[in-house]
């Protein structure tokens, strides 16, 4: 009786031991540490999805009337409601939480491991979403972000001091792709496949579209460094950084089309259709669906609910399916800023040229056929010679090039120019997106106070708030 | 194997039966109150099942053994009493019984103690007042039965999750939830996995327990009354004391067979009141597509063309009502019960088997159980509990869900034939037909879709009860609770949940096959010495040790899109995703209790426990909880004992301190499976990797820390129990405190810091409350008794501090932008937060749009910044119970009144957003509102242009635009007073049954929830979507309650 008591005493303590409910506690779901090649993936994938064809894009469209909003979310959009805190907290998940975090990891990671060339991309990258982060919220965390314990409830840096630093982060990028790296990558990243040289292209575009935002702050010098930066950038279509990886199957395909087979916000909107009717722009037919065989849009802000696309005009499978490639940025957006920053700079020649070349690779990128380019082409509407380029024309072919994925590049367009005007009687386009809920309640004290959706951001109206 | 082992124990029991020497006695039992003769009084020799019952006169005349050395007299309402044989002539005087102060409670870890010397409160409600109105879910049938206990129910669908609380919830975003203890070994009760609000209902596994099977349940309500549970003990403990046959022996009977059927019927307590007035469409035009009714006017529509192009005269049709059936519940169990020197049990088996309202949801369960104790020797017992369960759940798509056949049937238009016109085409039974695109049409989904689970589990537990000494025992039980949750849920090839309403041809569908399993092993010791100077002081000391240990694989394999419709194999899917989750947790505790008590006055009592937690950092895994609590009987003091006015007074007063964990794997930071908004956001899927052949990882978004340590809840309690006027009058009353510091919470973090919360020891939820149970018997005599208990609980919680940085977290539907459950500082929890009406400071009004361009002219403003709305704790709660006995008619009725407490509609948010319910009826009289007119300046501050005088009508741009933008329009009030349970039970008469060898039956009929009144509108605010602690905040389209009537018949043999 002793030694059972003795035994059952000893199994008692033995089964408290701290090995044992270390052991127990060791998680079994979830590894500590991974490899750069498994957050490769992810983070080019981000790019392409959460960060330039999320809802940001989506509310961006509807913004400047490229699509109308026939329901939800969306629909409110348009009357201008529902724009306020609560509505932007996914994509700050998207931009800091999920992909600037992972980025963050593969810059410490590749630089520990002298996997260079991961750090460049991973810069670029990193620079590319906080550019479309500060273009879309103005003022926010930059310099103290993405240190936890350094920074709990990081500061707010001003725009212009992030743009500085972006193009600094570009420039070191590529300093890092030509250093000798340590590692390989080549499938699981997702744009380049770990070409070096194309990366570096991407991160000429990306300096140039930087640049050019700086039109209304300094219109001469801000072209001057768009062009060096664009001649250095991609030289064809081929080059263009896209995602292209898209699949039929459910979880695996292109954004707007789960947006449009999920939810339906969009329809073809009557200032997109304006635009291309008065030229008869053959991409009218070839990007939207006619109902009752007629082109049918709604007006942005007066439109009924459609979602079932009944009664408004919605995208044809040629613009948009399962596996249509996202772009993330393109020649020939490259081409509409070299005609931009050299219009901006006098030089009407070259603009003219740039133009050209701009609106025929849309054409071609959109399986135009040579034909219908030419006929268009010929339009005096779409070439008036040199002399009557205005940046209207141009802005407006910029508009349409850029359907339907870019639309927070054209929503920054818009608030540079003001080309085209809108139609939405709900009032004026908001300026910026408001600063979401879930960084007011934890770090509320360093945002930015007194901004409304109608004060721009600095590169808009020459102010930080 | 268990089968043999039971029927060795019925024949050892039966062996048993010997017969000696005998003499007669005889007597007269009379009441001591007014010496009045007392038939019907059960008589029996002490330790043997011999007996017989008093007759008219009180007399009885008892043939016993030789060896008999003394009687025990007990009746109902009167003290038992026993008497020493010391002649052949005893008569006996019957105290009336001090009302529940005599009883012996079933306290923690199964000790046995008496009442009255309870230094806290405790409630006991016995097997019949749960099992009485037919519920077939026990959580739910405790609500209003124990003060303090709170139970919210997420709908009215068969199998649907409950969450139970005991006075209230204090844990921020950890467990709220009591312990489930059965016959000793703590089980599972919570919903195994957690659901948002689009999910199907995942339900709690309190409903693998049969009601019928219930001999008594406790309440161990405060942390004094729990603390020898340690950890699991902070929110209260549900003790469970299933029939044994123990108790038996009063009948003078061995054994006793029972038979119990029943039947009840369920309608929906609640359905929407719709508008019948407008057309489906939009701004007046009428679209035969459309999902809003905000088109013209039926009366004036004549005849136009439908969805399909028929030409259709336009009128309106009842499309709510064809969905709803009336659901059946039968009930049937037999059990077997025996006792005798030997030992007792219990052996049983139900079956249960449930209809919903709208099929085919229904819940079917099969309850087989033993549980007994046999009397090795003199000092050796040897028992068993053992329970098995088969419990099949079909559900149904809820909430947000696109399947949600409520949905659209609630808000098709009333132009809309629904169930006149097909769901599906002719060729293609996947293409649906539907007056909106996107969701599923209700019939099609619920013959398509498919939500099943099936629940396999054993528990229970063996114990020895050792007695060497008359000083001391030895207790040893090892339990176990093991189940298995299998279940499938399918989404058709087609379905509007899984995006397959979209396409030209029906695409999507999804299957998921999943597997829950969990295993529990619980050993517990204990040595009880006791001592005893007699009438002077009595002393127990208890010290044991527990060890638990808890292991889970949670599998799922979700198949996205199915090939071959209705081929439902997960093997017809287009890709699969592969989830697994596996938790182990271990307990190790040791733990003291002591009792003194010195003549009956005053009693003292304190544990301690020491817990060992494998969860927690190595460093900070050991902690110990204390607790003391006295009872004074101040009615024992010379100068009041025996006094009349009040026969029974005790103070009562307690201080303890328990723990919680916090959640597994808490310490180290993770990277988790990648994916692209693949959950809330706009999109269904988003993106799952393996994404274009490449696995991905992230960073987790929690961050996680080492230096964590247990939750403590520090709970002071003080009460008094009275009894009145010749004990008619039982007056229970507690006051309590409870300071829960230390929560363990993911406290939000600034999503800049690349975190979205951090896992930290931070916050303070104070909670004040008082209980009150109030018993009456006003009539007590041998046709007629009347009794009443009432029980009062109000409690106010208060969150006095999150971390710093953050004044609020969201606790409860954390999928919705637009409104959430909230812990907020200086608020109750949880609150109600969302968009709320701007308000001029001054005069307190709402603020009306003064902009005359704005189509929103007239119309309320949304303030511009989100708020605390409502608390969605109820001010109190009152639970009335009358019970009323007429012979042998016995009439019970429950009503319990919620009063305050508030709730987010899903329901009538939508309901007004489409244009649907009855208050959009009038579109058309010019109303100004009760408000003051402004509009907001440049810098976004607002501007009063003085008293409303704007005339508006109440259409499409008021509730579709304006008033859909305010959450805080559709928060409503869920104070509701129902009859709860009407039952009536029939005795018949013991001499019709005697010929047929019946020893009892009775006829019962039933009625639950028959009565309501609210102002809640179009829902039974009872109802609410469960996502954990935000539970009660919300509903979103969920299954009414059901209301119920029905029958039944019980026979004793």
């Amino acid at each position: 009786m002793k030694k059972l008591i003795y035994l059952i005493a000893a199994l008692l303590i033995v089964s408290c031991s701290d090995a044992i409910m270390d052991e127990i506690d060791t998680n079994p779901n979830e590894p500590e540490d991974v490899s750069i090649n498994l957050l490769m993936p992810q983070v080019t994938t981000n790019a392409g999805f959460t960060i330039t064809a999320n809802s940001l894009s989506w509310y961006s469209s509807v913004f400047i009337e490229q699509t109308c909003g026939v329901h939800g979310q969306l629909m409110d959009a348009d009357q201008r409601i529902n724009i306020n805190s609560q509505t932007f907290n996914n994509d700050w998940t998207y931009i800091y939480l999920d992909q600037l975090m992972d980025l963050s990891r593969i810059i410490q990671k590749g630089t520990d491991e002298g996997n260079w060339k991961a750090v460049g991309i991973a810069k670029i990258l990193y620079a590319h979403t906080f550019s479309i982060a500060t273009d879309c919220f103005g003022q926010i965390p930059y310099s103290q972000a993405l240190k936890p314990d350094e920074f709990p409830r990081p500061a707010f840096d001003n725009q212009q001091a992030i743009y500085t630093s972006l193009q600094a982060l570009l420039d070191e990028a590529m300093a890092d792709l030509e250093k000798p790296s340590a590692g390989t990558l080549t499938g699981t990243d997702f744009i380049y496949e770990g070409d070096a040289a194309k990366w570096k292209n991407a991160a000429w575009a990306f300096k140039a579209r930087l640049y050019n935002h700086l039109s209304k702050r300094d219109p001469q010098g801000s072209a001057t460094a768009a062009l060096d930066a664009v001649a250095k950038a991609f030289q064809s279509s081929a080059d263009e950084m896209k995602l292209d990886k898209f699949t039929e199957v459910a979880t695996q395909q292109n954004p707007w089309f789960q947006e449009e087979a999920d939810r339906g916000h969009h329809s073809l909107s009557k200032t997109m259709y304006d635009l291309l009717i008065a030229n008869n722009d053959p991409r009218l037919s070839r990007w939207f669906t006619k109902i009752n065989g007629q082109y049918s849009p709604g007006k942005n802000g007066e439109n009924q609910q459609d979602q079932s696309g009944s009664l408004y005009s919605k995208f044809t499978p040629e613009l948009l399916s399962a596996t249509t490639a996202v772009p993330i940025i393109t020649y020939r957006e490259l081409k509409f800023i070299e005609a931009e920053a050299y219009f901006r700079k006098g030089d009407l020649e070259k603009a003219y040229q740039a133009y050209q070349a701009a609106v025929l690779t849309s054409l071609a990128d959109n399986g135009i056929s040579a034909d219908d380019q030419n006929s268009f082409m010929a339009q005096g509407s779409v070439s008036p010679g040199k002399d009557l380029l205005t940046l209207e024309l141009i802005m407006k072919q910029k508009f349409i090039a850029m359907f339907p994925f870019q639309s927070i590049e054209t929503w920054t367009d818009w608030r540079r120019t003001g080309i085209p005007q809108m139609q939405n009687i709900y009032g004026s386009v908001p300026r910026r997106m408001p600063y979401p809920d879930d960084e007011l309640t934890t770090n509320g004290a360093n945002i930015p106070s007194g901004i409304t959706n109608a004060k721009g951001v600095w590169w808009d109206d020459g102010t930080e708030d | 194997m268990r089968t043999g082992f039971l029927i060795g124990f019925i024949l050892v029991l039966s062996i048993f039966s010997g017969m000696a020497q005998t003499r007669n006695l005889t007597g007269t039992v009379s009441s001591s109150e007014d010496g009045l003769p007392i038939p019907g009084v059960s008589v029996s020799v002490k330790g043997t099942t011999n007996g017989t019952i008093s007759d008219i006169n009180g007399t009885y005349t008892l043939t016993v053994p030789e060896s008999a050395k003394a009687l025990i007299f007990s009746f109902v309402g009167m003290v038992t009493q026993e008497v020493p044989i010391t002649s052949s002539k005893i008569d006996v005087a019957l105290k009336p019984d001090v009302i529940g102060v005599e009883e012996v409670m079933v306290t923690a870890m199964g000790i046995r103690r008496e009442k009255k010397s309870l230094g806290y409160s405790v409630q006991e409600v016995k097997g019949e007042e749960l099992s009485r109105g037919g519920n077939p879910n026990l959580s739910n049938a405790l609500q209003g039965k124990v003060a303090g206990v709170q139970v919210k129910q997420s709908s009215g669908m068969p199998g649907a999750s409950s969450l139970v609380t005991v006075r209230g919830a204090s844990s921020l975003t950890g467990n709220n939830q009591p312990l489930y203890v059965i016959d000793g070994m703590p089980v599972e009760n919570t919903s195994m996995f957690n659901v948002d609000v689009a999910s199907a209902d995942r339900t709690s596994r309190a409903l693998d327990i049969n009601p019928n099977d219930i001999e008594s349940i406790n309440v161990l309500k405060g942390a004094a009354a729990s603390a020898l549970y340690g950890l699991r003990a902070s929110n209260g403990v549900v003790v469970i004391t299933t029939k044994s046959g123990s108790g038996l022996g009063k009948d003078a009977k061995k054994y006793q067979v029972t038979l119990n059927s029943s039947w009840t019927f369920d309608e929906p307590t609640v359905t929407p009141k719709l508008q019948s007035t407008y057309a489906q469409g939009d701004r007046g035009v009428f679209n035969p597509n459309s999902s809003l009714s905000w088109g013209p006017k039926i009366s004036e529509m004549g005849e136009y063309t439908n969805q399909q192009g028929q030409k259709e005269m336009a009128r309106v049709y009842d499309n709510v009502s064809p969905i709803f059936e009336t659901g059946l519940n039968a009930s049937n169990a037999v059990d077997l019960s025996y006792n005798s020197e030997m030992g007792n049990f219990n052996t049983g088996i139900a079956y249960t088997d449930q209809s919903g309202i709208i099929k085919p949801s229904a819940m079917d369960r099969l309850n087989a159980k033993f549980n007994g104790m046999f009397k090795v020797s003199s000092k050796l017992k040897a028992g068993a509990s053992a329970n098995y369960s088969q419990t099949h759940v079909v559900k149904l798509p809820a909430g947000s869900n696109l399947s949600n056949p409520l949905f659209t049937t609630y808000f098709a238009p009333r132009t809309y034939d629904l169930w006149g016109k097909p769901f599906n085409t002719e060729d293609d039974p996947y293409k649906q037909i539907h007056y909106r695109s996107f969701m599923d049409n209700p019939r099609w989904s619920l013959k398509y879709n498919d939500l099943q689970e099936e629940t396999k589990r054993v528990f229970g537990s063996l114990f020895l009860d050792y007695n060497p000494v008359k000083w001391m025992t030895v207790n040893y039980r090892l339990g176990m609770d093991n189940f298995v949750t299998d279940g499938k849920d399918k989404y058709e090839l087609g379905s509007g949940e899984t995006g397959g309403r979209s396409t030209e041809m029906p695409s999507g569908g999804q299957i998921e096959d999943f597997m829950y399993r969990q295993n529990q092993w619980n050993s517990n010791l204990s040595i009880v010495f006791n001592a005893e100077i007699p009438n002077a002081v009595k002393a127990s000391l208890a010290l044991g040790n527990e060890i638990y240990d808890i292991r889970s694989r949670h599998l799922r394999i979700i198949g996205s899109g199915i090939n071959i419709g209705g081929f439902g194999n997960i093997s017809n899917t287009t890709s699969q995703s592969v989830l697994e989750e596996q938790y182990k947790e271990r307990v190790f505790g040791v733990y003291y209790n002591a009792n003194i008590s010195f003549k009956d006055i005053l009693f003292l009592s304190t544990t301690g426990r020491n817990d060992i937690i494998s969860n927690m950092p190595a460093e900070n895994r050991s902690f110990f909880y204390p607790s003391v609590s006295a009872g004074l009987v101040f009615t024992e003091w010379n100068a009041l004992k025996d006094n009349k006015v009040l026969p029974y007074g005790k103070l009562r007063a307690s201080f303890a301190q328990v723990g919680q964990a916090g959640p597994k794997y808490a310490t180290k930071t993770v990277y988790i499976q990648g994916g692209s908004a693949n959950s809330g956001g706009f999109l269904d899927d988003g993106i799952e990797f393996p994404f274009a052949g490449y696995p991905a990882f992230t960073l987790d978004d929690d961050l996680k820390s080492k230096k964590l340590k247990p939750q403590n809840t520090m709970t002071y309690e003080t009460g008094v129990d009275l009894r009145f006027a010749q004990n008619r009058i039982a007056l229970d009353y507690t006051l309590y405190h409870i300071d829960a510091t230390d929560q363990i919470f993911f406290v939000p973090m600034a999503k800049s810091t690349g975190f979205d919360r951090q896992l930290l020891n931070a916050g303070k939820v104070t909670t004040d409350g008082h209980e009150f149970v109030l018993t009456l018997k006003p009539v007590k005599s041998k046709n007629f008794d009347w009794t009443i208990t009432t029980n009062f609980s109000t409690y106010e919680n208060k969150v006095v501090s999150l971390t710093e940085g953050a004044d609020r977290i969201q606790v409860g539907f954390q999928n919705f932008e637009e409104v959430g459950a909230f812990a907020y500082v200086g608020s109750a929890f949880p609150v109600i937060w969302g968009s709320k009406f701007l308000r001029d400071e001054t005069s307190g009004k709402i603020v009306v749009n003064s902009d005359a361009d704005s189509p929103t002219y007239g119309m309320p403003l949304t303030a511009n910044e989100s708020g605390p709305i409502a608390e969605v704790n109820p001010d109190f709660e009152v639970g009335f119970n009358n019970s009323f006995r007429i012979k042998n008619l016995t009439i019970s009725a429950n009503i319990d009144w919620r009063q305050g407490g508030h709730m987010y509609s899903g329901m009538n948010y939508l309901g007004l957003y489409y244009g649907m319910l009855q208050e959009t009826e009038d579109r058309e009289t010019p109303y100004v509102l009760d408000a003051m007119k402004g509009h907001m300046d440049e810098d976004g501050n607002t501007v009063i242009d003085g008293v409303n005088d704007i005339e508006i009508q109440k259409g499409r741009t008021y509730w579709s635009n304006v008033m859909s933008n305010i959450t805080e329009a559709t928060v409503y009030e869920t104070t509701f007073i129902r009859l709860r349970e009407v039952a009536l039970n029939y005795d018949l008469p013991k001499a019709w049954l005697s010929p047929l060898n019946i020893a009892n039956m009775s006829v019962y009929a039933m009625g639950r929830n028959l009565f309501m009144l609210t102002d809640y509108p179009n829902f039974d605010p009872e109802s609410s979507t469960s996502t954990g602690n935000g539970t009660g905040a919300f509903e979103y389209v969920a299954l009414p309650n059901t209301k119920s009537v029905g029958f039944g018949v019980k026979i004793t043999f």
